[in-house]
């Protein structure tokens, strides 16, 4: 399939300019990554999204594809993740379950709230039986379908619940292998962290805990507390630290990562206000996005920066996208 | 045009309303879309958007991300605001207990933004309640429970007789009756009450249960000679 990249008049919507790249440069760009250094900086014409795809500031950034909100269902989702991506000039992606499997994120019971619907015991039955059916060709051609574009899936989101079955459970693991991840990351409590000891143990398969900001319930990670209870369980439970969530929920990321450096996986980054306020654009929030960025490059710690764009906008995801990779570069250059 | 001096959000916010204005696709809609004054949904409609409620609640309120706790167009608390006085309490200071905490937005809405965004919530779920309510299944409903609807739940009787609203069914076939139950139109000889009762009915709209629709509709229907 052919994505089209290049704006014809090279602007979008808002005039704002957008980078000029072709498919196959970008594919070449991406792929040869690690070549970039050797290759002149505008060889491409595409100088900013190749800066990203190699390492802003010495760090490795990636997105989580939940900031494409909006994307189309059925067929059409992974070419627009993928465009999205190529649009943005992002090589990584962290890529949540729902955005992968055919049956939606409401039959497979993502939210608490979702898991009392009427009718839920059968939609949430089909949706395990097709994932205790696929093969696991399903992923890896996920997998290459990405590659093949030049891009590349790093994590992959599974909340893990009280309605999933150990089958499932296994499942969800073993697609993990498949489709090649660094680790899974979930939005998941303390109790279901418990059951999913033995089968992490047996399929060598890292979780990595996203926090939100419910402090008040201490089943759910919305505390340093939290998050050591899960780290304690097993060695395959590490932490994807969601930077704007743990501000929000007025905890101290720069505390935690300095002391958890070696069980953080990537962190999510996202401003938000202290006190549960809302997010906002990057860098006019409370979260210390830059004190982070700047610690982890510092100290050479190997953890991924993922950018999730969440805030209220009039724009497209891609323009903000955009705009949170600009802020990421201003405060790393 | 009156956008010109808002500049570019001006020109974002009009084409927003086009979507809004596509709603109306009669006179009847037209009447509708008068009040609230479409300046004050596109305002609302922009303070939803530019505070990420469309994450969690789903653009124009069509599906519910976050769950069906966090679905606005069937939420009995919203369907009991009236102009905010509830939907701000939710807003204003977030819900710090949900999964995915909503959060607090008192520093960032004024009480001013909050009477708009009420009015764009509350427009949005009248006209998708719509769309819904119409395009039930035409299932039976229970005669009775539809009577006792009409004289105490709907407060119906506030405004039409049983003998007034005899003759209307009278004149009008089922799906005139479903549809004009929902939305008056105005009346060939004018009505003084006619805003107050046309609003009442967007009321309606938002804070009538599919049941007790159909339990109405049993009535009403029962009603012709
Ligand atoms: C991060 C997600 C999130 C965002 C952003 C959010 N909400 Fe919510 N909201 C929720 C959830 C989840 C609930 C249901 C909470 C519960 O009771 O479990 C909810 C509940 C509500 C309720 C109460 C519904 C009821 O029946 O109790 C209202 C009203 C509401 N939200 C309005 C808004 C408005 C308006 C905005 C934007 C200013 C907004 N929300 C932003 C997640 C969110
Ligand atoms: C605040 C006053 C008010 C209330 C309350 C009210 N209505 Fe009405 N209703 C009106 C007005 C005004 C009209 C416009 C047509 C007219 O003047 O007859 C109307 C029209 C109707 C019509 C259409 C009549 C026709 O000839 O097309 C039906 C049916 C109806 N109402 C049923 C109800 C029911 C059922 C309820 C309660 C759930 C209700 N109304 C509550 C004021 C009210």
């Amino acid at each position: 399939m052919f994505v089209e990249l290049s704006h014809p008049h090279g602007k979008d919507s808002q005039g704002t300019r957008i980078i000029m790249i072709s498919r196959r440069n970008f594919v070449r760009a991406a792929v040869g990554g690690l070549a970039a250094a050797a290759l002149p900086r505008h060889a491409f014409g595409m100088e900013a999204a190749f800066d990203r795809n190699a390492r802003i500031g010495g760090l490795d950034f990636g997105v989580q594809t939940f900031s494409f909100n909006g994307l189309p269902n059925g067929d059409a989702r992974i070419p627009t993740i993928i465009k999205c991506m190529h649009q943005v000039g992002i090589t990584a992606c962290g890529i949540q379950s729902g955005h992968v499997e055919p049956p939606g994120r409401t039959e497979t019971g993502w939210w608490i709230t979702d898991r009392n619907l009427p009718g839920m015991r059968e939609s949430r039955e089909r949706a395990r039986q097709w994932r205790l059916t696929v093969p696991s060709s399903y992923y890896t051609d996920l997998r290459s379908r990405f590659e093949a574009e030049g891009c590349r899936i790093d994590y992959f989101g599974m909340n893990f619940n009280e309605t999933f079955t150990d089958a499932e459970r296994e499942a969800e693991l073993k697609a993990a292998k498949a489709l090649g991840v660094k680790a899974c990351y979930a939005s998941i409590r303390l109790d279901e962290c418990a059951r999913l000891v033995p089968f992490v143990q047996a399929h060598q398969v890292r979780i990595a805990m996203h926090n939100h900001n419910n402090i008040h319930d201490p089943q759910e990670f919305g505390t340093a507390e939290s998050l050591e209870k899960a780290l304690a369980m097993s060695e395959y439970f590490m932490v994807s630290l969601d930077i704007g969530h743990f501000t929000a929920g007025n905890n101290d990321s720069i505390a935690f990562i300095r002391k958890h450096h070696d069980r953080i996986l990537n962190v999510h980054l996202r401003d938000r206000r202290k006190n549960n306020g809302p997010n906002t654009r990057f860098g006019e929030g409370d979260a210390p996005l830059a004190e982070v960025m700047r610690l982890i490059r510092d100290e050479k710690y190997p953890i991924d920066c993922f950018v999730e764009y969440e805030y209220g906008t009039l724009r497209t995801p891609v323009d903000e996208v955009n705009a949170c990779f600009d802020y990421c570069r201003s405060v790393l250059t | 045009m009156r956008f010109q001096s808002l500049g570019i959000l001006g020109v974002i916010l009009a084409l927003g309303s086009q979507s809004l204005r596509a709603q109306a696709t009669s006179a009847n809609d037209a009447a509708m879309a008068l009040e609230p004054n479409a300046a004050v949904l596109e305002r609302g409609k922009a303070i939803f958007r530019l505070n990420e409620c469309n994450y969690c609640h789903g653009i124009d309120l069509t599906r519910a991300p976050r769950g069906a706790r966090a679905d606005l167009k069937h939420s009995p608390l919203v369907g009991a605001d009236e102009n905010g006085n509830l939907i701000g309490l939710a807003v204003l200071n977030g819900l710090p207990m949900s999964q995915t905490s909503m959060p607090r937005f008192g520093d960032v809405i004024t009480p001013d933004q909050l009477v708009d965004l009420a009015a764009y919530i509350h427009f949005q779920r009248q006209a998708e309640r719509y769309k819904e309510l119409t395009a039930l299944p035409d299932r039976p409903g229970d005669r009775e429970e539809g009577k006792a609807y009409f004289n105490g739940t709907g407060q119906c009787t506030t405004c039409h007789s049983p003998a007034e609203i005899a003759g209307a069914v009278k004149k009008l076939a089922a799906p005139a009756l479903k549809e004009n139950t929902l939305r008056p139109t105005a009346p060939a000889a004018a009505n003084p009450r006619f805003d107050e009762g046309y609003r009442a009915h967007r009321k309606m709209v938002e804070r009538i249960t599919d049941d007790e629709f159909l339990n109405l509709l049993a009535y009403l229907n029962s009603l012709r000679p």
